[in-house]
């Protein structure tokens, strides 16, 4: 009873100590909605971005450790007597074809880079992706190149075959690259065959939308999607995906078009942060490779 | 006066929490919902020391959670101080010593946890509906969090409960 009573005694001061921290964080997110990337608390995260990067590469180490761990219970739950004497050596030569493997597919990603760049005569940043979002509400990766490789806010990131995203938030030796498929992104995009002018969006199921098409907009399954470059916040003449759903709109709504990204973001492991394109920011020059 | 014994195993499982959700959170995905092991510490705390679990550790952990994340400063605080508050205060009200409370206030809990972070998200531009938020996002996360969080449970018993007003031996809740 008495500490009953000696709880009520004192619970006047945790219930201030509550309103007072509601208050500071009601407070926080109407300065972090009001304040622009360089305020403050925007910094403070992408410090705190930059430093924690390191960390998201343990994660995925992580990851492909649980990968590890399912393959060594499949293993050890085999029939004893598939296993042979040859067992020891063939691990070991096992383990260095799958380097040689590892090293092939590594070459053909970069190879892809290379000859993307090429094609759009593009002048970018190679980076590394080295972790990705560890919250549902955001799709993003962390890359490790940041502002001391001169990556910059609002740069296009292609993967080895289309647009994959745009930089969020630059820390000084990494940056976040938030995903086309996050349901905050949005590119100005055309239909390149109708040249028709819309905005692809991301969304929580994770398809591409591309919508603000006017009515009267060519749309067709198949139809090659690239950024307009309108806005300026996307490089122009960069492939994004194609069409592959219409639900053309009932009582003059617009149609609704899905669009399937080029890139898998989950499969990619290098990417191009896009300096410019044919030596000019913002250029059509990767439009007419990308119509090929 | 803090007392060392009883607030070391807080920091402790704090900073288990937040590795965790750094490191092990994003390989752990699983048809796009995503543990949050800070959330689920919050909760547990809050659930296993009811009378005494205050405002602080889930503000703080707010706080490291919108920073490393990403999500808007001060969201995730806010979300955590408000539904701990209430799951504490719901917890030390219905307590029957069944494993049936702790279930139904971290599964409620939890949902409205991942519910404000989705009206967050939406209110900082997320181009979706509130039913997308809550079918894709809000319920998945909240479940897969509820089931980590009762899979903790034990563990949170047994490390983070204060010790028993009447002696060792005497359930805290007592």
């Amino acid at each position: 009873m008495a500490f009953h009573n000696q709880n009520k005694g004192g619970a006047f001061a945790p219930r201030v100590l509550f309103v007072v921290l509601l208050v500071v964080s009601i407070v926080l997110v109407t300065v972090y909605s009001r304040e622009g990337e360089q305020g403050p608390l925007h910094i403070a995260q992408n410090v705190v971005s930059d430093v924690i990067a390191p960390l998201n590469f343990l994660g995925a180490g992580a990851s492909a450790g649980t990968e590890g761990v399912a393959d060594a219970v499949s293993d050890a739950t085999a029939d004893e007597s598939t296993l042979s004497a040859l067992k020891e050596s063939n691990a070991e030569l096992r383990e260095l074809v799958a380097q040689a493997e590892e090293y092939r597919q590594e070459a053909q990603r970069l190879q892809g880079l290379l000859d993307l760049t090429d094609r759009y005569a593009i002048d970018g940043i190679a980076a590394r992706i080295v972790g990705k979002s560890s919250t549902a509400w955001n799709q993003t990766v962390s890359i490790d190149a940041g502002r001391a490789d001169g990556v910059e806010a609002g740069m296009t990131v292609m993967g080895t075959s289309g647009v994959i995203g745009q930089i969020a938030s630059v820390g000084e030796h990494s940056s976040v690259v938030r995903l086309l498929t996050d349901s905050q992104s949005g590119a100005a995009a055309m239909v390149q065959s109708s040249r028709a002018q819309g905005i692809v969006r991301g969304s929580l199921e994770g398809l591409l939308f591309l919508e603000n098409l006017e009515e009267d907009a060519q749309v067709a399954v198949g139809d090659v999607v690239i950024t307009s470059g309108l806005g300026g916040s996307y490089t122009s003449g960069l492939i994004i995906g194609t069409v592959v759903r219409v639900d053309e709109g009932e009582g003059g709504s617009s149609a609704t078009v899905v669009v399937s990204p080029n890139d898998d973001p989950s499969a990619l492991e290098e990417v191009v942060v896009v300096r410019s394109v044919g030596g000019v920011e913002g250029s059509d020059a990767g439009e007419e490779d990308a119509e090929q | 006066m803090i007392d060392f014994r009883e607030t070391f195993p807080v920091v402790i499982g704090a900073v288990i929490a937040v590795i965790l959700q750094i490191v092990i959170a994003p390989a752990v995905e699983l048809f796009a919902a995503m543990p949050n092991f800070i959330t689920i510490y919050c909760l547990l705390a809050a659930i296993v020391r009811p009378t005494v679990s205050g405002p602080v550790l889930p503000f703080v952990l707010g706080l490291i959670n919108d920073l490393c994340v990403g999500t808007p400063i001060g969201s995730s605080s806010l979300a955590l101080v408000l539904v701990c508050f209430a799951a504490a205060r719901a917890f030390a009200v219905l307590n029957n010593d069944t494993v049936l409370i702790p279930l139904i206030v971290m599964a409620i809990a939890a949902f409205l946890i991942e519910l404000v972070m989705g009206l967050f998200a939406l209110s900082f531009g997320a181009a979706t509906g509130l039913l997308d938020a809550l079918v894709y996002r809000a319920l998945p996360c909240g479940l897969f969090d509820c089931v980590i969080g009762l899979l903790l449970f034990p563990l949170a018993s047994r490390f983070l409960a204060p010790p028993s007003p009447m002696g060792s031996g005497t359930p805290a809740h007592l």
